[in-house]
């Protein structure tokens, strides 16, 4: 096993991080507590803060990169106080004494935004005089996936706003096994939902899993699971179409449901909105639990961790309930305060390299968009 | 390709601080983001004191309001920063 | 595993003696002694084949409760179906590929004939368990010989690239290539057992002649075999497309390989391109 505690200073029995997330439309700020020797069950990482705000668009319209890191930046210093207050009482002017390090994404995601939330840490991390942490943000993602759900050696689902892929672990990497050729699915939901013109609050995926509830007709979509991998566009622009001539009132056969069970029922009934919602989550997510499944049977796992964004739909997390739990496995999920972007993962994430001995200086501390999972060395496992 | 001759357009900025030491933070913190078209602008940040100097040459004014509206930006959070945590 | 689903598919076979032999993430794997309509003791005059005739391949695709009914029944009778053509076809192009003996698509049921054979350590010989085998055994005799220059190895590769050369030069793209669906079958003429590849599961095949698919084909194995076999991938996949740059040049089909690696970079690019958003 890994020693965590090579660099511990004199008398040091914990650590304190501070992370700072704005890869997308949310600010998340969190600060974390690792206690000395292992991380195990009886011996838990400790959330002490964990605050968000995220930028909502007008329903109809996606958030830009330079809305987004205005956004950011309004709210990046706000935030941070709220999180030390939270996490240390009041007294500002001490409690950043405990920090150790403060920990940022450097990537992947959006340019702008990623770069309004490095100047802070930047600042802060001189001021201070704590070192910086560059982190990748699909690893903050899995780490405190782990962490919350104790899943020791899972297959990692990670479905969010710009990223769709299948993960596991080996040789101190966590390797990519299969993943979207085109868009993303969180992306895929949003851009159907700005077609409905439903609102984007608290998220559009949210917004769609609502009105799927109320769907009952299946409409057949195009299935497109290519191996390990998928992709997207293609369904999207096939249900987008149809629901163009929804609300244009054309004509088109798929969109009349085969009433009863044999489909020669005269009784012609719509399909609206609900149905359109509901076909599209039962279409994307069958094909996201076959790619977990094969993922699965490829490298012999049985626990399964969903994390990301989408990770948060109900009826997703039923159906690779349902799947897992026909292989006689276990699933793993955490709740929106974890699975939707925020700062504590960023935190932990990068006090586990911290521990190592790792850490970014300001000249290398430039974010990038494109940041593999597979790029960055593990070295807090072994296994 | 542009050569640092033709970039015709220029501008200063100079930006005082409380002291030396917010001065040489905010430099560090600026400094390391690289220019998007180098062919096009050069931006360059020194500190003298506690004075922060900022100087941008460009090829066209354009450019150079397009980065200087991104420094400004980017020197409000830190200054906010200091403002709340120094 | 699920009880259940093997209860099932004994209502659906009775007469056969089932022995599961691998469960994957669509179909189950059964081996049987009996030939779904020939008499028992038949001996196939059929000369050509390798296969073992007193043993018979059963895949059978179990309705997946998670998803909806109709997306589950669409998605297992056209797999089957589509498997069991694509099979049929091979084997009348010539092929090496398990032959079709029956199916019954509604109920995602094929029959087949057995290849394959038990490595050292009693795993089925995918291609997949045959690397990591060599793998682990070179680890543990510190990289002696290196995998990653054994001619075995190379030629076993630059075979496997070659059969796919050839299936996409019948435009059929495979549509799950990983080292787990390429079984090695030992050639049974010579008596030292050369081990020569198979690939197999055709259930996400289609008939296409675009570059964009054979390319994403490629792709798809590339990317299995970087996740499979990280240390050795960048090799093996050289290998892989040596061998497949082979197959075209035997076809005297240049222009189409240009075209389908050309279109590889792209793929590869957009796979890159991607990951722009967290």
């Amino acid at each position: 096993m890994v020693n965590l505690d090579q660099y511990l200073k004199p008398n040091q029995t914990e650590y304190y991080a501070l992370g700072l997330e704005g890869s997308a439309n949310k600010l998340g700020i969190g600060i974390i507590k690792h206690n000395i020797g292992q991380l195990t069950t009886l011996n838990k990482a400790e959330v002490l803060s964990n605050v968000r705000d995220t930028y909502i668009t007008p329903a109809g319209e996606g958030f830009l990169p330079r809305d987004t890191a205005r956004h950011h930046r309004n709210w990046v210093v706000r935030l941070i106080k709220e999180a030390l207050n939270e996490a240390f009482g009041c007294g500002l002017h001490d409690s950043f004494k405990k920090l150790d390090c403060i920990c940022f994404t450097q990537g992947p995601g959006m340019g702008a935004p990623l770069q309004s939330v490095v100047i802070a840490a930047r600042t802060l991390s001189q001021l201070w005089g704590i070192p910086m942490i560059g982190v990748n943000h699909c690893i903050g993602h899995i780490e405190m996936g782990r962490e919350i759900t104790n899943a020791m050696n899972p297959v990692v689902l990670y479905v969010s706003g710009g990223n769709t892929q299948i993960i596991a672990y080996s040789r101190q990497r966590y390797r990519i096994f299969g993943e979207t050729l085109d868009i993303a699915i969180g992306n895929c939901l949003d851009r159907f939902a700005r077609v409905l013109k439903i609102s984007n609050y608290p998220s559009p995926g949210y917004n769609i899993e609502q009105l799927a509830k109320k769907g009952k007709n299946f409409i057949e979509l195009p299935y497109t699971v290519k191996g390990m991998d998928l992709s997207m566009s293609g369904i999207l622009e096939f249900i987008e179409s149809l629901a163009n001539d929804l609300f244009n009132g054309k004509k088109n056969k798929l969109l009349i449901a085969k009433n009863g069970t044999n489909g020669t029922n005269e009784d012609e009934e719509k399909i609206t909105i609900e149905d359109l919602c509901f076909s599209l989550q039962e279409c994307l997510y069958a094909m996201l639990v076959e790619i977990t499944e094969r993922a699965m049977a490829h490298v012999n796992a049985n626990q399964v961790l969903i994390v990301g964004g989408v990770g948060c739909n109900e009826r997703l997390q039923e159906m690779m309930k349902i799947m897992v739990l026909d292989r006689n496995g276990s699933i793993f999920a955490t709740d929106e305060r974890f699975c939707i972007d925020n700062g504590i993962m960023i935190a932990h994430a990068g006090l586990l390299s911290y521990r190592m001995g790792d850490f970014t200086e300001l000249s290398e501390s430039v974010c990038t968009q494109k940041f593999r999972t597979d790029e960055v060395l593990v070295k807090w496992r072994d296994d | 390709m542009s050569k640092e001759g033709e970039f015709t357009h220029t501008l200063e900025f100079k930006v005082p601080f409380l002291n030396s030491k917010q001065a040489t933070i905010a430099c560090k913190s600026l400094n390391p983001d690289p220019i998007l078209k180098p062919n096009e602008l050069e931006v360059s940040y020194v500190n003298e004191n506690e004075v922060l100097i900022i100087k941008f040459t460009g090829s066209s004014d354009r450019v150079i309001r397009v980065a200087a509206n991104n420094v400004i930006e980017n020197l409000k959070t830190v200054i906010e920063c200091f403002e709340v945590f120094d | 595993m699920s009880v259940e689903i093997i209860k099932r598919v004994e209502q659906l076979l009775p007469y056969h003696d089932l022995k599961l032999i691998s469960q994957g993430a669509e179909a189950l794997v059964f081996i049987t002694t009996k030939h779904p309509y020939l008499p028992k003791n038949y001996k196939s005059l059929d000369l050509s084949t390798d296969a073992d005739s007193s043993k018979y391949i059963i895949k059978y695709r179990p309705p997946k409760p998670y998803r909806h009914e109709i997306l589950d029944k669409q998605i297992t009778k056209s797999r089957t179906a589509s498997e069991a053509k694509i099979l049929n076809k091979l084997t009348i192009l010539n092929f090496k590929t398990p032959k079709l003996i029956s199916m019954d698509a509604p109920h995602g049921l094929i029959i087949m004939e057995y290849i394959g054979y038990d490595l050292n350590n009693g795993d089925i010989s995918s291609l997949k368990n045959h690397l990591w085998l060599l793998e682990k055994q070179q680890e543990s005799n510190n990289y002696n010989p290196n995998v990653a220059n054994d001619a075995s190895v190379e030629s076993l590769l630059k075979m496997v690239g070659e059969r796919l050369g050839e299936l996409h030069l019948y435009d059929i793209v495979h549509g799950d290539l990983t080292s787990s669906n390429i079984m090695l079958i030992k050639d049974s003429e010579s008596e030292t057992g050369n081990v020569e590849p198979t690939l197999i599961d055709f259930g996400l095949s289609s008939y296409s002649s675009l570059s964009e698919d054979k390319a994403v084909d490629l792709y798809v194995l590339e990317r299995a075999l970087i996740s499979t076999h990280p240390v050795y991938a960048t090799q093996y996949n050289e290998w892989m497309l040596e061998g497949y740059c082979q197959a075209y040049k035997a076809q005297k089909s240049m222009k189409r390989h240009v075209e389908v690696i050309r279109r590889l970079e792209g793929v590869r690019l957009r796979g890159r391109k991607r990951s722009l958003l967290g």
